[in-house]
């Protein structure tokens, strides 16, 4: 776009200064009265200047060609032309379409201004055509990219021009092509279209002079480059702004070597001066009549424009110089939003410091509530130095006008632009303590949401905020927004993290708690529950021994009664101890050698009862990490129950081993004892639950339910299988490594 | 006053009696001395409250303490005996009903002599009472008197 605004731009000024060339022309009384002869030698002599026009004629009011810088041009007559006739008629200057020239054979422009004598007849005309070919030229200066065109049609959408190549396309009819379409419907613009030759580009248009007379430019950048990787939009600016600066410069050359008359000294101290950048330097010789006159005139006019140009440059050298700045400053905040590793806090204040330096404002940054509401406190703000005091005495809450001001932004998304002291509108607040010349607040969003707001308040009448700072702040904000919504999704897992944390720590009191409570009752139960049982103890068998001649038989039975009573319920209380302790005392995990303690246990039990014949049979390496003493207490009961229960079986047998379950290897303990029946397998393994008389089998009941503990302890399961009569097998399994 | 007495600590009554009963049945024949709290004994023992004016009061050759004690507990009063001149060597039988570990540890690293647990069946009570009675009435040479 820019470069068709310039191409447009050049094109009008060089129609100025043909239009300043043939008038001047026309001026020399060698045109105005001279034959063929000392009207070729004026052309000759300003052949050399301009460049750009091939052919420079005097014809005759009718149309016959007198004289012309190119030299073939036989007899060519020009009263067919339209422009030509226009002239003559008018007797003014008159600019033709584009054509194809008569003598060039090139997309050309005609000039024509007739020559008029003192009285006021028309003697001549002073024919320039232009060729448009110089137009394009400036295009390789401008370091397209590769791939772009540049392209200048007629009104009919004939390509009149174009660079790169212009072989196939000068000269050819295309009005039906998309891109010439939308060229033709005579607006500036930009578009995105497949080109006359199929590849996708950017295009930028205009119409070329007044009234789309001369027709219409237009330059594409291939998409593929235009949309290149890292940012678009910036690619695409500077790729502009590139093109109009290399433009710019190569005018300046271009210009600088125009209209250089030699023997003309002040024409060409001038032009010196210009080359040498006094874009201010002018002929002085605005007064002078003549032809000097004219073409000093025709200088000025040129260096005004120039100097214009110049003026342009610079301008566009500047905006680079901001876009640079503006990208360093949007690259600095996702460097340090980078280092302040996604701390909320952090992330608020780097944008804060930033913006507040960047713009020399004072930034405020508020965020939505958890619960969507409006930003009710803000949660940063921070100003440049010198007025971060004044920041300090900021209400924390919004007043009620600026909580309209962030309703409006935070709903719509939209940013909001105040550029003067405005009291309708300005907060009191911003505008008693910070001095409010000009405020800009813009939404910071994240995904369609918006998590908050960013306030600038600047206190200098002088410099409001423009539309390009609103841009600005809003790509700023769009990376905070997302920033803060990163570190608000970190922190609600920090929390939820302390929060369980908390929790564990709560649990675990509360369980120290219960655990302390549990080791006072245990205490409290060895101790005082014993004490009354051997008082029942001791006196009944007193009484048995001293007193047993005034007891008599049935007296001595239930004095005897009362005494194994107590016992057991001694034995009771100890079992119940002992269960107790299992499940407080901590655990020491080491590698435990199961057939090794079974063995140790089969001889101690073999010792309590020498005279019994079982078989015991147990596997080798049964090994399994855990608790020593705990494993040992279970392996006993285990062990024990089968010696006790296989105590009426013939051939007793005791096994221990591993077998397959479930595609799982599991610890068993069989024997062929006294077994049990299925349907009270659930009782087995509860405190004091006994599935035999005690008569049959003495016991407390609590052997089982310790076992089930000590195998819970070290996280893994038992169960048992029995027929009554036939046996018991109790099956018992540890978690895999690293399941526990 | 020369004969070798016992101080019991005993703040249960049925105990103190089945504890004198045992001695008989075994023919101790030695004075026994009852305290029946931690407080009380400390007294005995050191000579002040109570038995700060008391004639017949005599340091012991071996005192049978009970742990769970109404006002000072055992494990203090021990405490307390091994941290006094007079008393640093006199010996000490931790009679009580508990088995708790930590109270056996506690006993002997506060300087207990012996950890004796009262058994529910009389006969073993019985038993034991003899055994403690022999060996610490007969057998046993007491430290030196301070």
């Amino acid at each position: 776009m820019r470069l068709a605004n310039l191409v447009s731009v050049q094109t009008e000024q060089v129609i100025q200064m043909t239009r300043q060339l043939v008038m001047t022309v026309a001026q020399f009384p060698e045109v105005v009265d001279g034959g063929t002869q000392s009207c070729a030698r004026i052309l000759e002599g300003l052949k050399n200047i301009h460049q750009f026009n091939r052919a420079l004629l005097v014809a005759r009011p009718d149309g016959e060609v007198i004289c012309a810088s190119v030299s073939n041009h036989g007899s060519v007559n020009l009263a067919d032309r339209e422009y030509f006739q226009r002239a003559v008629k008018t007797r003014d200057f008159a600019i033709s379409d584009f054509v194809i020239g008569r003598l060039t054979g090139k997309p050309s422009m005609g000039f024509a201004y007739p020559s008029v004598d003192r009285t006021g007849q028309i003697r001549k005309v002073v024919v320039a055509t232009l060729d448009l070919s110089w137009l394009v030229k400036s295009a390789p200066a401008a370091r397209l990219p590769e791939g772009s065109v540049v392209n200048i049609i007629d009104r009919g959408g004939t390509v009149l021009a174009r660079w790169p190549n212009p072989e196939p396309w000068v000269g050819r009819t295309l009005p039906d092509a998309q891109i010439i379409k939308i060229v033709l419907s005579g607006r500036d613009g930009v578009a995105e279209e497949i080109g006359i030759e199929g590849i996708p580009r950017i295009y930028g248009f205009k119409p070329l002079g007044p009234d789309q007379q001369a027709g219409f430019v237009y330059v594409g950048i291939p998409q593929k480059i235009a949309y290149g990787p890292a940012n678009q939009i910036l690619t695409r600016n500077l790729v502009g702004l590139g093109a109009v600066t290399v433009l710019g410069l190569s005018l300046a050359g271009f210009f600088g070597n125009l209209f250089i008359m030699r023997g003309v000294t002040a024409l060409v101290g001038a032009a010196k001066q210009v080359a040498s950048a006094n874009l201010s330097a002018r002929t002085g010789l605005k007064n002078r009549t003549g032809e000097i006159g004219q073409l000093a005139a025709a200088f000025d006019e040129m260096a005004t424009a120039l100097q214009e140009r110049e003026v342009e440059r610079k301008q566009a050298e500047e905006e680079i110089h901001r876009n640079a700045a503006r990208a360093q400053l949007l690259a600095d905040i996702s460097r340090e939003f980078g280092a302040a590793g996604l701390d909320r806090a952090s992330v608020l204040s780097t944008v804060a410091r930033r913006v507040s330096a960047w713009f020399d404002d004072t930034c405020f940054l508020r965020l939505v509530g958890e619960d969507g509401q409006l930003p009710e406190s803000s949660a940063c703000y921070y100003s440049y130095p010198p007025r971060l005091h004044l920041a300090h005495e900021m209400p924390p809450a919004p007043e009620d006008r600026e909580h309209v001001l962030l309703s409006q932004v935070v709903q719509s998304g939209d940013p909001i632009l105040i550029p003067a002291r405005d009291p309708e509108w300005i907060p009191q607040v911003y505008l008693d303590t910070l001095h409010c010349q000009s405020l800009l607040m813009v939404a910071m969003r994240a995904d369609e949401q918006i998590v908050g707001t960013l306030t600038l308040v600047r206190d200098r009448p002088d410099r409001p905020h423009t539309y390009e700072d609103a841009s600005l702040l809003q790509d700023v904000a769009d990376r905070t927004a997302i920033s803060v919504a990163k570190a608000s999704l970190v922190e609600t897992i920090q929390r939820l993290n302390a929060e369980l944390e908390e929790k564990v720590k709560e649990r675990t009191s509360q369980l120290t708690a219960a655990n302390k409570e549990l080791e006072a009752f245990a205490y409290s139960v060895s101790h005082d529950l014993r004490a009354p049982l051997r008082a029942i103890d001791g006196f009944s068998r007193m009484v048995l021994e001293k007193y047993s001649s005034t007891v008599d038989a049935k007296g001595r039975d239930y004095l005897q009664r009362t005494r194994s009573s107590a016992q057991r319920m001694g034995q009771l209380i100890d079992d119940l101890l002992n269960l107790s302790r299992l499940t407080r005392s901590p655990m020491l995990w080491k590698e435990i050698d199961l057939s090794a303690l079974a063995r140790e246990i089969e001889a101690e039990l073999r010792e309590t009862q020498p005279d019994r014949a079982v078989a015991f049979l147990v596997a080798d390496n049964l090994l399994v990490r855990g608790d020593e003493h705990l494993l040992r207490t279970a392996l006993e009961n285990l062990l024990g129950n089968a010696w006790k229960f296989t105590g009426n079986t013939n051939q007793a047998c005791v096994e221990f081993g591993v077998s397959m379950h479930e595609g799982e290897p599991v610890f068993f303990v069989s024997d062929n004892g006294a077994g049990f029946d299925m349907e009270y397998a659930d009782q087995l393994f509860g405190a004091f639950q006994r599935l035999h008389s005690m008569t049959e089998f003495p016991g407390t009941g609590i052997g089982l339910a310790i076992v089930q503990r000590v195998i819970h302890r070290h996280g893994g399961s038992i169960w048992a299988e029995g027929v009554v009569d036939q046996g018991a097998t109790f099956y018992f399994k540890f978690p895999k490594r690293g399941e526990f | 006053m020369n004969e070798r007495q016992v101080l019991l600590v005993e703040d249960n009554p049925d105990d103190e009696e089945l504890t004198l009963v045992a001695l008989q049945e075994n023919h101790i024949g030695n004075p026994v001395k009852v305290v029946r709290d931690g407080a009380e004994a400390m007294e005995y023992l050191f000579g002040t409250g109570r038995y700060a004016d008391a004639k017949d009061r005599v340091m012991p050759v071996v005192v049978l303490l009970d742990l769970k004690l109404p006002k000072v507990h055992g494990l203090e009063v021990l405490r307390r005996l091994r941290n006094n001149d007079t008393t640093k060597y006199l010996p000490v039988v931790v009679l009580t009903s508990s088995k708790e570990e930590e109270d056996r540890i506690q006993s002997y690293a506060l300087g207990a002599n012996s950890y004796v647990r009262k058994p529910v069946d009389f006969v073993q009570f019985v038993e034991a009472v003899k055994q403690l009675g022999l060996y610490w009435l007969v057998w046993n040479e007491p430290p030196p008197r301070p």
